[in-house]
Parts: structure tokens; C-alpha cells; sequence
């Protein structure tokens, strides 16, 4: 078994809400490994970009964490001090987010801003730095890099942006891209050409990325192995194949019951699909409990431990781990 | 042959910005017909929700005539706009931004029958909550307190309070999760089944479009590239644009293997109008001709296509 | 408990409601409440200090201070409601409209707003009351003006935010007329910013109107009104009687300030719950 480049073990997350606290994230567990593309997936109020948002320790300040690790590079990130997260940041672990414009600095000009990742992870001088950064948008799809290099950001379509990003992350050479939700937004053909850049440079640099979804088709297209998110807790890990062919966990289910899909004709069955119903943040146990088909007793009450059911597949769900009645 | 219940012919619609002229809408002609469901697609910038704004009046066509049952309303005042509106119906894109935050439900929805003269008894207002598969107690809800497919569901139970017969969706299940649609779309059709509605759906996402509509109009800068009847549409794109959008569309089974259509670089605004197709900085198969106005190609069934390539024995 | 939690983390907004409150309560009942009459005079206890008999002292005519405070409580919070109420109901109405239909109305509007800015207020009331006269009405309108033009403003920026929002779109679109839309949907949801300010345009015409009637102007003797009152008792700075001018001046002061607070607060509240 290969060595996980990113272990988050059982963290735990609480905000305020209301006059009390809501647990958004219920000991949350998963491993990345080198060279692959992990994709966590889940609809509002899953968790998951708050997952993202403490791997990269970028919370708001009202964030408590209740427990759990986050281990990447032999050092427990939740554990460090400012100083020393900034240290990673950027350079061992970057993160492209939704809305690429409002991530760039809207007064300077995009080569520049890549100019100066380069010359800050790369320690090259002005000049080189700049060329590089030019090498670096035309490596990412930019037609007409070198002048593009000059345009402000306000200049640049959201397609376009999100590729400068996707340049100023390759600058800093990060052993992990956090990419959360990076093409919401963006037009389907747009989305379709980001996606195949992730893979390219997926392929070319050997970079290992956390990508962060609702969209069940890009999982199914960029995606080498799934984490399955609903109201915080995680219900599922798999490869790819094995979660659309084989889910498990009943949301799984009925999760894939519920997507519309383009290539399939026009039969409507709401019989499989997951309830408009509100999450329930308050229940010691699954708190996929109150619209599970195959609910228990036994689900309301305590949470189900993990149980492996094939390699690499691994659900959370008391169907599995109560086998004997 | 039933007649049309809406005509739009040759409809452009420009905006000024500064110096610049936007060219919105190019020349766009299409026929609904009552009881149809017809999706307009296309990406951000194509046009398609100008095109839904000229036809119920929110915006005045700079060229070109909007037949509404057989009454031409392009020039029509306001005043008497606003008379008909009870037979045309808009569901708005964001449901947070699209109720009124100050009015509870029972208000938003009593309005349009107050405004038309309609409004007899609570009876009414109950009918239509349930109608939408809401509770009771939402009546005196304000937005606030509800959720986003709540708030969608009373976005269109405010669209049908006056029983229209015509009702435009712009991109009404946006916004919500994925599996919240599915509710949406069934909802929408029910609903289009009990009250005799005619839809005109606004979408990007063509996943919803394939479940809901009998017809499809594809755009593209301003016209229309592709037109025809879903199923021909969806399994023999002939337009490359349409064969573009719908190879990007990223499936959710590992198993399909894409044979993806990339088009070279982005739209191009709308600024500066070349004439011939729009596609033609980006299309993999242009040629000469496409650079002169393109005709539409007429495949059977309705099934019309705006490019060279759907002409009997072409040449890629 | 929500107002539980606001006492805690607003100490200040708490204590402005309190104080204003208090006031509120001696307005409208404190004139029956008193004794005296604030014009009844009594030549053998004239200029006394404070005792049992007379709580705030007499002044040189043997007039009861704390009746004639009390009766001025009642007429100053009334000039300054008057002026605050009739500010914001003109000013947001003028302000939205011009922020609704914008075009030539707005110029203009906007250029009247420019007009009145351009004199500071206090000197625009004092040329008001100098023309029109010496009534209360007029004392209530010459303050009034002065500002009108902060509501037109606000409620104008206000307006011209919320019209794009798709909701007013919506209501078109159920088939509402334009001013109908303007009126029952975008007005509403315009006033917030307007309503804070009411409460500090409150505080800032107890000033003004106290003011005026120190120079003279406006409210006059022997009318029971702050300014009025502190002017009487100025001139018995020197001579020592400091419980003449001392009680109207802190009645002023603690006034504006608790209006004052309680606009803030009202500001900070509102630009929470926006965020």
C-alpha cells in the first residue's frame, strides 16, 4: 500500500449557528496518494469545502476545530502555527477556487501576478521569472501567451482567469492542488476545456489534486478515486468504476437515482430520489438516517464504523458492519 | 394544424454600451405551438434570455415582430401590456433574488391576482401552495425562512396564481443541487399537464432541457444555429456548435468514453458582428463559404440546421 | 433570548433606549404630573435654589424650574419628532422617486439636494425662521428643510440599488405598474439606511431647535422650551444661580446624546444583518 500524501483522520468541525454550535464536519476520514486525482463530492451543506478550507487552513476565524488531524509531509497541519502554515501554503499545497476573477488582484497585470509566484517559489530574477510565467500560460492553453501576459484581470473571460490560476499554482510546483468547485460558472465548453487541462497537467507534472464537486459526471471524467460527503460526514470511498457500478452506502444511490442525465431519454422517476428534505446536524449517529431506505434502529443512535467491502471501497453505513442480526 | 401560440419573426435586440453597439439578438424566427414545451439553449452571451425578455415586453425588440395569439404586441403600450400579462408568466433564475424579502408567500402569491382582478378567496392561495407540493404553513413565511427549492417552488406558484397558458423558465433549476432538480422538472411537468401551459425553458444545462421539452432552439451569438424536435436534436446534432455542447457535457458513468469536439478559443463578444456564421473563428471545419450568411438546411421533421455541413453530400 | 444577547455585546444602544424611553415617558406624562404651572409666577420665591418646594429651584420670575424643564421636555421632543418624521416621509418619498424614474426628475431633485447642502443647516433654519416668523410651525419646517436633502440621498442610493434586483423585475412581470412597483416593493426595502438617520436628524434638531431659541429666534419667552430656557438662565452665570441654566442645558445634552445612541446602534444592527 502506497504511502498517502494527505491523511485527514477523523476532524471534526464546529461553527456557531444560531445560539448554538453545528457540527459541519462529523470525523471526516481520508487518504490521498501520490499521483492521483481524489474527488470529493457532495451537495450544500456537505462539508466539503470546509474539508478543503482546514487542509489549507484557511478557515474563518470562528471555526472551531473539534478534533482530528490532518497529515501531510510527516507533520500534522492543524497543528502548526500561522507562520509555519503560511509556509506551506502556496508552496507544498495550492488551492484554485469558484470565481476565478475575484481570486486575481484586479490592478496588475496577469503575467505579473504568475511573474511573481515564479519568483517567489522559484527564486529566479525578474527577468527569467517573467519569461517563465509567459513558458507557464502557454503550457495551460493561453493563445497569444506573451500578450496576453499583459492584459488585467477585468480584461480576461472567467475561462481565461481560471487558466492564469491554474499558471500561478504550476509556478509554485505544490505536491497538492486543491481545486474547489474551480468551473462553476463557467460555460459547459469552457468547463469541458479546464477539466482537460487538470488532466493534461494531471498527467504531465504527476501532481496529485483534491478536486471538490457536486458535479457527479466530472468525478466520473477527471476523477481516479471518489470520497462521498452528505451534511458532514463522509459515506463512501471508492475508485471511480466501483462507486457508479457497485455504491454501496444507500445515498450513493440515491444520489446517482437523482442526477438528470444528457445522453438518457426522457423517463422521470422521483421514486429513487433523494428527498428536498433539511440535513440533520444534531444526531449522534448516520445523519443520512432520516431518509435512508434502509434505515435501522441501531443508525439513529451511533455512527457506523467503516467497512471494507472490495479493495479500496469503503462505506460508512450499518447494513454493512451490523451483518450478523 | 393548430396555429402558433407565439410567433417571434426576426427579432434583434441591440444595447449601447458607451461606444459600442451589443448585437444581443441577430434575427432569430421561431413558431410555439400550445401544449409544447420548447428549450432555448445556448451558453452565456448567446442571447437566449434577451430573446425571453423581448417576448414578454421586459425589454422593446429594436427589430422584428412578436406575435402573441395572434396579436402582434412588439408596439403594444405598457398599459396594455400589462393587461395580458396575466396570460404570460415568468419563473425567474435566482429564488433568492426573485421574491420580494419583505412580503410573506401569502402575499407574493395573492398579488397577481389582486393586480388582474382575480382574486375571490384563500381557497386560491391553497390550491396553488399545494399544487407545488408546499405546506399550508408557508403561506406566511417570508423568503427568509424557507429554502432554496421552497423558495423556486413559490417562484412558480407565483407564475401560475392566473392560470396562464404560456409561461417562460429562465433557468429555473440553476441554482439548486443537483438532486433538487429532478424534483423541479417533475414538478414542472405535472404541472404543465394540469394547467394546459405552454414552456418556453431558458437553459445552459441541457440534462434538464432533455427531460422537459419536446423541442429544442440551440443558439449561439445571437441566432439560432440548430432546431428541432428533442430526440433528433440530442441523438444527430448536426450543427457544430450543438455537437461542441453536447460532447462537453461530462457524463457520470465511467464507462461512456467521450470523443470530445473542442472548439478553438472562447466566444467572441458581441460587439463586432462578422457576417456569415458565428462560429467561423472557431469552427475545426470552416471554409470560404461559411464566411457569407448561412441558410438554414432542412433535415425533415422539423429539424432545421444553420450550417453547410447538414447540406445533402457535403465536404468536411 | 435574542434582546438578551444584544443587551450584552450593545451596552450603549441599551443605555440610548433606556434614556430615550425616560423621556419619552416624561413627554407625555409629566406636565400633569407637576404642580405648577410653567408660567405661573410667584414674585416671593424668586432666584431660590433647589429644595423640597421647588426640586430644580425657581427662576427670577418665581417660576417652578423643574414644570417649566418638564413642559419643555414635551415641546422639544414634539418640534424634533415633527422635524425627524416629516424629514424622513417627504425626503424618502422625493428620494426614491427620483432613484425610481431617474431622468430629468432626478437632475433636478439632485441639484436641489446640492442647493440646500451647500448652507450649513443651523444658518438655513435661522434664515427660515427670520422670514417666516416666530411659530412653532414654522420653527419645525425651518429645521425640517435643512434636512430633507440627507433622506432624499439615501433613500435615492438605496433605490437605485434594489430596482435592479429581480424581484422588481418579477413584479412587473405579475403585471404591476411602474409606481406601484416603486411604491409597495422597492420603497420598503430603501428605508433602512433612511430610518437610522431619523433617529440622529432627531437628536440633531433637539439642537437646532434648542439653538434657535437661545438667539432669540423661533420658540420665545415666556414659552417653556430648552434653548429658551437656557438663555434665561445664562444670564445668571455670573450671579451664581447656576440651577436656572444648569438643568435645561443637561436636559439638551442627555437628550441628543441618548438619540445619538440609539442611532448608532440602530446602524450597527442594521449593517450586521446585511452581512
Amino acid at each position: 500500500m502506497a504511502e498517502s500524501l494527505l491523511r485527514v483522520e477523523e476532524l471534526s468541525l464546529a461553527f456557531p449557528h444560531e445560539e448554538a454550535t453545528r457540527r459541519v464536519l462529523d470525523q471526516v476520514s481520508f487518504d490521498l496518494y501520490p499521483n492521483e486525482v481524489l474527488g470529493l463530492v457532495g451537495e450544500s451543506g456537505s462539508g466539503k469545502t470546509m474539508t478543503s478550507l482546514t487542509i489549507i487552513g484557511l478557515l474563518p476565524s470562528t471555526a472551531q476545530v473539534l478534533g482530528g488531524h490532518v497529515w501531510f509531509d510527516g507533520r500534522d497541519l492543524l497543528a502548526l502555527s500561522d507562520r509555519e502554515m503560511r509556509a506551506v501554503r502556496g508552496a507544498q499545497i495550492a488551492m484554485i477556487f469558484q470565481n476565478p476573477l475575484s481570486a486575481l488582484n484586479p490592478l496588475q497585470r496577469a503575467g505579473d501576478q504568475v511573474a511573481r509566484a515564479v519568483r517567489i517559489h522559484r527564486q529566479l530574477p525578474k527577468d527569467e521569472a517573467y519569461d517563465t510565467a509567459v513558458a507557464l500560460l502557454r503550457q495551460v492553453g493561453i493563445p497569444d501567451a506573451a500578450s496576453r501576459a499583459r492584459a488585467y484581470p477585468h480584461q480576461l473571460s472567467g475561462g481565461m482567469a481560471q487558466r492564469v490560476l491554474v499558471a500561478m499554482m504550476l509556478a509554485c510546483q505544490p505536491a497538492l492542488l486543491i481545486a474547489d468547485e474551480p468551473t462553476t460558472g463557467l460555460d459547459v465548453t469552457v468547463q469541458a476545456q479546464i477539466f482537460e487541462l487538470i488532466k493534461d497537467i494531471q498527467a504531465d507534472t504527476g501532481a496529485t489534486v483534491l478536486l471538490i464537486t457536486h458535479d457527479l459526471g466530472v468525478v466520473s471524467e477527471v476523477c481516479h478515486r471518489v470520497a462521498v460527503m452528505y451534511a458532514g460526514q463522509i459515506m463512501e470511498r471508492a475508485p471511480v468504476e466501483a462507486l457508479f457500478e457497485r455504491p454501496q452506502h444507500p445515498y450513493t444511490e440515491r444520489l446517482l437515482s437523482s442526477i438528470l442525465r444528457v445522453d438518457q431519454p426522457k423517463e422521470l422517476d422521483t421514486t429513487q430520489a433523494l428527498l428536498p428534505i433539511s440535513l440533520d446536524y444534531d444526531t449522534p449517529g448516520c445523519r443520512f438516517a432520516n431518509q435512508c431506505p434502509n434505515v435501522l434502529a441501531i443508525c439513529r443512535e451511533q455512527r457506523p464504523a467503516p467497512h471494507t467491502t472490495a479493495q479500496g471501497h469503503t462505506v460508512f453505513c450499518h447494513k454493512y458492519t451490523d451483518e450478523a442480526p | 394544424m393548430t396555429e402558433p401560440l407565439l410567433r417571434v419573426e426576426n427579432l434583434h435586440k441591440h444595447f449601447k454600451e458607451g461606444q459600442h453597439i451589443i448585437h444581443a439578438v441577430n434575427g432569430v424566427t421561431f413558431e410555439i405551438y400550445p401544449g409544447e414545451a420548447v428549450g432555448l439553449v445556448g451558453e452565456s452571451g448567446c442571447g437566449k434570455t434577451t430573446v425571453a425578455r423581448c417576448i414578454l415586453r421586459l425589454e422593446k425588440p429594436t427589430r422584428g415582430r412578436i406575435i402573441f395569439d395572434d396579436q402582434d404586441i412588439t408596439e403594444l403600450s405598457t398599459g396594455k401590456i400589462r393587461g395580458l400579462r396575466r396570460h404570460f408568466q415568468m419563473v425567474f433564475q435566482d429564488p433568492n433574488a426573485s421574491l420580494n424579502p419583505r412580503m410573506t408567500v401569502r402575499r407574493t402569491l395573492s398579488e397577481p391576482l389582486q393586480l388582474h382582478g382575480l382574486f375571490e378567496d384563500e381557497k386560491q392561495l391553497q390550491e396553488a401552495i399545494h399544487r407545488v407540493n408546499l405546506e399550508l404553513d408557508h403561506l406566511q413565511r417570508y423568503p427568509h425562512q424557507l429554502s432554496g427549492g421552497q423558495k423556486q417552488r413559490v417562484g412558480i406558484a407565483r407564475a401560475i396564481m392566473t392560470h396562464p397558458g404560456f409561461v417562460v423558465l429562465d433557468e429555473p433549476t440553476s441554482s439548486l443541487d443537483m438532486s433538487l432538480r429532478i424534483h423541479i422538472i417533475a414538478l414542472l411537468r405535472r404541472l404543465q399537464q394540469e394547467l394546459y401551459m405552454t414552456y418556453m425553458f431558458i437553459s445552459h444545462d441541457l440534462s434538464t432541457v432533455r427531460h422537459l421539452c419536446d423541442r429544442v432552439l440551440v443558439m449561439y451569438l445571437g441566432q439560432i444555429v440548430e432546431m428541432g424536435h428533442i430526440e433528433d436534436v440530442f441523438n444527430n446534432p448536426r450543427h457544430v456548435y450543438t455537437q461542441a455542447l453536447l460532447s462537453s457535457i461530462p457524463i457520470p458513468d465511467p464507462k461512456v468514453k467521450r470523443q470530445r469536439i473542442l472548439l478553438k478559443g472562447e466566444t467572441p463578444s458581441a460587439r463586432e458582428l462578422k457576417p456569415g456564421c458565428g462560429l467561423q473563428d472557431r469552427c475545426p471545419h470552416v471554409t470560404e463559404e461559411c464566411l457569407n450568411p448561412v441558410p438554414y438546411y432542412d433535415l425533415g421533421n422539423g429539424h432545421r440546421v444553420a450550417c453547410r455541413l447538414a447540406k445533402p453530400g457535403a465536404q468536411q | 433570548m435574542k434582546s438578551l444577547r444584544l443587551g450584552r455585546r450593545r451596552p450603549f444602544f441599551i443605555l440610548g433606549l433606556l434614556i430615550v424611553s425616560f423621556y419619552i415617558i416624561i413627554a407625555i406624562i409629566g406636565p400633569e404630573l407637576m404642580r405648577y404651572e410653567p408660567t405661573q409666577t410667584d414674585p416671593s420665591v424668586t432666584l431660590q435654589p433647589p429644595s423640597a418646594e421647588h426640586l430644580f429651584g425657581t427662576d427670577k420670575f418665581g417660576r417652578d424650574v423643574l414644570t417649566r424643564v418638564v413642559h419643555a421636555t414635551r415641546l422639544d421632543l414634539a418640534i424634533a419628532a415633527s422635524v425627524a418624521i416629516g424629514a424622513f416621509a417627504i425626503g424618502s418619498l422625493v428620494g426614491g422617486m427620483a432613484g425610481y424614474y431617474g431622468g430629468s426628475m432626478d437632475d433636478v431633485v439632485m441639484r436641489g439636494v446640492d442647493v440646500i447642502f451647500a448652507f450649513p443647516a443651523f444658518i438655513l433654519a435661522m434664515a427660515i425662521t427670520g422670514v417666516l416668523g416666530d411659530k412653532v410651525e414654522y420653527v419645525i419646517i425651518a429645521i425640517g428643510v435643512a434636512y430633507i436633502p440627507y433622506f432624499i440621498r439615501l433613500t435615492r442610493g438605496e433605490m437605485l440599488s434594489v430596482r435592479t434586483h429581480q424581484y422588481a423585475e418579477a413584479a412587473i412581470s405579475v403585471g404591476n405598474p411602474g409606481w406601484r412597483v416603486m411604491f409597495v416593493h422597492l420603497l420598503p426595502n430603501s428605508l433602512s439606511p433612511a430610518l437610522v438617520q431619523m433617529t440622529l436628524v432627531f437628536a440633531w434638531a433637539i439642537l437646532d431647535a434648542a439653538g434657535l431659541a437661545f438667539l432669540g429666534l423661533g420658540i420665545t419667552p415666556p414659552t417653556a422650551e430648552w434653548g429658551v430656557l437656557v438663555s434665561e438662565g445664562a444670564q445668571r452665570i455670573i450671579t451664581g444661580e447656576w440651577w436656572v441654566w444648569l438643568f435645561p442645558g443637561l436636559a439638551i445634552v442627555l437628550a441628543a446624546f441618548a438619540f445619538s445612541l440609539v442611532g448608532d446602534g440602530l446602524r450597527d444592527i442594521t449593517a450586521r444583518e446585511e452581512n
